[in-house]
């Protein structure tokens, strides 16, 4: 008799890479106020997902966004960090709101992974359609941020406006 | 009276000398089994190729199975691991030979012993050539040819096609392994996925074949993700998760086959609930994760 392995499932999170390499992706479309082009390009993550933040960081260590190195900070509640982008993690309304707020004209862009987010000021949200990653889009909230927004970015997304 | 006298001389004369010669060619043989005892088979090589020539012999079942066990033991030292070797070929032949020469029982049994030690070789061969690359693919599926064809003939009873399954099994095990390494690595993926689909073709309800063809799908799934650049523009990230969900969806046709299974129920649920997380259906996942929980799978 031969004996065999079975071989074991990968549990790797695609939707963490997936979500990484979009949120690099969005920093090709937006124009940041001139006081946000210079020091580390920050992308703040609020709230736990570990496979997340990991893939951020593998991503800071090989990328720039322009010339600006990117840093990922991590906290469990909002703290106003003047990072270029606020991810709100999972379905707090607080973080979510704390976020939209206080980054209105100052050049934050919010992203955000629960339904409805958009209506509630994010620029960006995560939704799941057919099995795949997309995101919802409102011009206007990135407006209301103080980003100067691309067009192309609108044929990619679901417009929220 | 006189021409009866010469007659008889001549005959006297032939049986003398053939029993000379009969006798010269025994001698030989002696000597050639002499030196076999004494493990100086380089020697006993050329005495028995003339003995089993010579018309005395040649029929003799005795001296091809001398012949058989020589070339053997050269075999052993220098071609035993060789997919093409003479010298085997020799002893196969030789064997052929005294079997076919009605031998006594102690010669068959001798004879059996060396034909199954030369199908365990081809196994072994084949064994070895399927955990390497599949440069060497083509020599472990020879090695298997040449294994059940000698076993076809010579085992009783042999059951071809679970001896396919197992081999075809392990192919798709191994070259799964090789594959998961790099799922640029095509050539060990299609060889795997070519196997796992035999033996599903042989026998459809394999379970081995049916989970590890579902780990190969859902593996490459996640390995063309992982491997991923950052620089992928967002129209690209869109095929890549097309490609991702297509996998993944085969996977998952396949594992659910297996959730009733004695043997896989845990690794199928487990495969489940991390394909259905990478699908994002939030109501599976978690329907997976309390199945988790209950059979004490460890999850992330």
């Amino acid at each position: 008799m031969i004996s065999y392995r079975f071989q074991q499932p990968n549990n790797y999170d695609v939707n963490s890479k997936f979500k990484a390499v979009f949120i690099y992706n969005f920093t090709r479309y937006f124009d940041w106020p001139q006081q946000k082009k210079s020091g580390n390009f920050i992308i703040h993550v609020i709230g736990k997902n570990d496979n997340l933040i990991s893939e951020l960081k593998s991503l800071a260590a090989k990328k720039k966004v322009g010339n600006q190195p990117i840093e990922i900070k991590n906290t469990s509640i909002f703290e106003n960090s003047g990072a270029q982008i606020y991810y709100i993690v999972g379905e707090s309304s607080k973080a979510l709101s704390d976020a939209v707020s206080k980054s209105k004209s100052k050049g934050g862009l919010v992203v955000a992974e629960n339904t409805g987010s958009c209506k509630q000021g994010a620029s960006i949200n995560f939704v799941t359609v057919d099995n795949k990653l997309k995101f919802e889009y409102s011009k206007s909230n990135a407006i209301k941020a103080g980003l100067k927004t691309n067009d192309d970015f609108k044929a990619l997304a679901i417009n929220i406006d | 009276m006189k021409r009866w006298h010469k007659i008889h001389i001549l005959l006297l004369f032939s049986f003398i000398l053939s029993t000379s010669s009969v006798l010269a060619q025994i001698g030989a043989f002696n000597r050639a089994q002499k030196l076999y005892g004494e493990k100086n088979t380089e020697l006993a090589k050329p005495i028995i190729d003339s003995v089993v020539l010579n018309a005395e012999t040649t029929n003799m079942f005795e001296s091809h199975t001398l012949k058989a066990f020589i070339y053997y033991d050269l075999y052993k030292k220098t071609e035993k691991d060789q997919i093409n070797s003479p010298l085997r070929d020799t002893v196969l032949n030789a064997i052929k030979k005294s079997n076919s020469l009605n031998p006594d029982t102690s010669y068959k049994i001798n004879n059996a012993k060396v034909l199954n030690a030369i199908i365990g070789h081809y196994r072994n061969i084949s064994v070895k050539y399927s955990k390497e690359s599949s440069l060497n693919y083509t020599l472990s599926l020879t090695a298997h040819q040449k294994f059940k064809e000698l076993s076809k003939l010579y085992t009783p009873n042999f059951n071809e096609k679970s001896i396919d399954v197992e081999y075809y099994n392990t192919i798709g095990s191994n070259y799964s392994e090789l594959s998961n390494k790099n799922s640029k690595n095509e050539a060990d993926r299609e060889i795997a996925k070519t196997a796992l689909l035999k033996v599903l073709d042989i026998d459809q309800n394999n379970e081995s074949a049916t989970y590890n063809l579902g780990i190969l799908y859902y593996n490459l799934s996640v390995n063309i993700v992982k491997e991923m650049t950052e620089d992928l523009n967002l129209n690209n990230v869109d095929a890549v998760q097309e490609n991702t969900k297509k996998l993944a969806k085969q996977a998952e046709q396949l594992l659910l086959k297996l959730t009733n299974s004695v043997k896989f129920k845990n690794r199928a649920t487990e495969a489940l609930y991390y394909i259905y997380r990478n699908l994002l259906d939030a109501q599976k996942t978690e329907e997976y994760k309390k199945k988790c929980i209950e059979l004490n799978i460890k999850i992330d």
